[in-house]
């Protein structure tokens, strides 16, 4: 585990992602400051939930798939061949990254947001602000478990970087699409839950109960997380 | 002597490919052991299963006294460094850095001074604190011998560890290995740089296509081989000299300059020149054949492609005598 939490401190990736996160929600502040927060809550979409959950795709796959970009994966194992306890490990390590940053983003965006809209008709509250946080933070935890198991399963940076975009993005919507059983697949279920925690005025229109959803968000990420482990503990590095 | 890793009946199947076929071998403590065939052979696949990263087919290894999967393999495998399929670095960190991660990973409380020791011991002190990125092929090799010695392993494995260095490099490292022993590390070095293997150890395997086709000490394999001395008389004596050599049981044949060679496993130059001083011929010269690993090691290989792979008589004794 020490030696996993000393790669995300001495390798570069990590601190990117965090700058990208922190550019978005200056990026976004300033246009508050410039135009209004506006009444379509944008300011927090765009500049909180968004880029933390894009960085949270990153580290999720950086984790795991930087060490067959590096080919460093045998060297790892050589000295931790126990393959169930560094796959915990890294999942450790993935939500400790996703949840220091979720919640970095979400204290400056809190100051940045406040300090932004003062002088304008409509402000940004700081509770608005936090809950809008508090359940990116929930859907990145699921995101960041997801995105490495999708990099175990390719078993690369790149490929884990792609599969990972093309799920969320291509493979996900479509599956949305299928009638009757759409509502069930990670995306709705995922709303569901972030909307429900940021409250009014983020509504998504999920079909589904709050408890169903958390379970639902619950099972897929077991589902990847079983199937990646499978394959990581049982192939050859 | 004790066993630090072995190899028993190790097969390793790719698809219908056969990697490593009914491999057996043990590496004993306290020394420097190579294992030397051609690209393909089958050496880092052997490797790989020794350090729990391949699956057997059949067959088993232990490392250690260990089997991988085994409870207390984990323990074992710490006492382990390793350096295969070239540096496994993280390429954006530094050289300190990355010997941190690895002193984190076998569980070194504070390995600072560890840290300078080794890359002090490879070479790399001054620029310990630059990004291994940027470091040259034999930098980065050096680099990952000095992580594989992290912990004081009691064994560390090797797979071609001078590819890519300068002959200076090379003339470094393979002293560097040499000396492990001292520090209580073994060493199993992989190669197909047949000179570095009978430079650098003390024993040596010699795989193809999968199988082991020889083992012993060097010493036993370029012995086992049939080492043999040229002798030079004076040419119009050369005829008799052979008569005289023939009839102490020694196999002498002309060869092109008229010197005449004797083979067969001879002691000393004594057995050649007392006969054919006895018989009044003076030797001019006696030189004796340096048979190297390489030619013990093409003609090993030639046989098995000619033939299926046979042990050589003289080398099954030496691979018996082990």
């Amino acid at each position: 585990m020490r030696s996993e939490m000393r790669k995300l401190i001495y390798l570069p990736t990590p601190r990117w992602t965090l700058a990208f996160v922190g550019a978005a929600v200056t990026i976004a502040a300033i246009v508050v400051a410039i135009t209004g927060p506006g009444e379509d809550n944008l300011a927090p979409t765009f500049g909180l939930t968004v880029p933390t959950w894009i960085a949270s795709v990153v580290i999720g796959v950086w984790v795991a798939g930087m060490e067959y970009g590096q080919k460093t994966m045998s060297r790892t194992l050589n000295r931790n061949p126990d393959r169930i306890r560094l796959f915990a490990d890294k999942i450790a390590v993935g939500l400790i990254a996703v949840t220091v940053m979720t919640a970095v983003a979400t204290i400056v965006g809190t100051l940045l947001f406040g300090l932004a809209s003062t002088g304008h008709d409509l402000t940004v509250p700081a509770s608005e602000v936090l809950r809008v946080g508090f359940a990116g933070l929930a859907i990145n935890l699921a995101v960041v478990i997801i995105s490495m198991s999708l990099a175990l399963l390719t078993r690369s940076m790149a490929g884990g970087i792609a599969v990972a975009f093309g799920f969320f993005f291509v493979i996900d919507s479509l599956l949305t699409e299928i009638p009757k059983v759409g509502k069930y697949m990670f995306s709705p279920v995922a709303n569901v839950v972030s909307s429900r925690i940021s409250g009014p005025g983020y509504e998504s229109g999920g079909e589904i109960a709050l408890g169903l959803a958390v379970m639902l968000t619950v099972a897929w990420v077991a589902a990847f997380a079983l199937a990646a482990g499978a394959r990581f503990v049982r192939s050859d590095a | 002597m004790t066993a630090l890793a072995s190899f028993e009946n190790l097969t390793k199947r790719y698809g219908t490919g056969i990697a490593v076929d009914d491999l057996s071998f043990a590496v004993p403590e306290g020394e420097v052991c190579g294992l030397l065939g051609p690209n393909g052979a089958g050496k880092t696949t052997a490797i790989r299963a020794l350090l729990g990263l391949a699956r057997p087919t059949s067959g088993s290894t232990t490392l250690l006294g260990m089997n991988p999967g085994e409870r207390g393999f984990t323990a074992a495998v710490r006492n382990v460094g390793t350096l295969i399929e070239g540096p496994a670095l993280y390429g954006r960190a530094t050289a300190r850095q990355n010997m941190r991660i690895e002193a984190d990973a076998i569980g070194l409380t504070d390995p600072e001074a560890e840290i300078r020791e080794l890359l002090e011991l490879v070479g790399l002190t001054e620029r310990a604190d630059t990004r291994c990125g940027s470091f040259s092929l034999g930098m980065k090799q050096r680099l990952g011998l000095g992580i594989a010695l992290m912990g004081r392993p009691r064994l560390v494995v090797l797979d071609e560890p001078t590819n890519g260095l300068d002959p200076a490099g090379i003339v470094e490292i393979r002293e560097l290995i040499k000396r492990l022993p001292e520090r209580g590390t073994s060493v199993l070095v992989s190669s197909h740089l047949l000179a570095e293997i009978q430079l650098m150890c003390d024993r040596a395997v010699i795989l193809q296509r999968g199988k082991l086709i020889a083992e012993g000490t060097i010493a036993q394999l370029l012995d086992g081989d049939g080492t043999g001395y040229v002798v030079r008389v004076d040419p119009k004596l050369t005829e008799q000299a052979m008569g005289t050599l023939g009839r102490v049981g020694l196999s002498a044949d002309r060869d092109a300059d008229d010197s005449i060679v004797v083979d067969g496993v001879i002691e000393n130059g004594k057995e050649i020149s007392q006969p054919l001083a006895q018989a009044g011929i003076y030797v001019h010269e006696l030189q004796r054949q340096s048979v190297d690993l390489e030619q013990v090691f093409l003609r090993l290989t030639d046989e098995s492609h000619d033939e299926s792979p046979v042990e050589k008589p003289a080398l099954a004794g030496v691979s018996d005598a082990v």
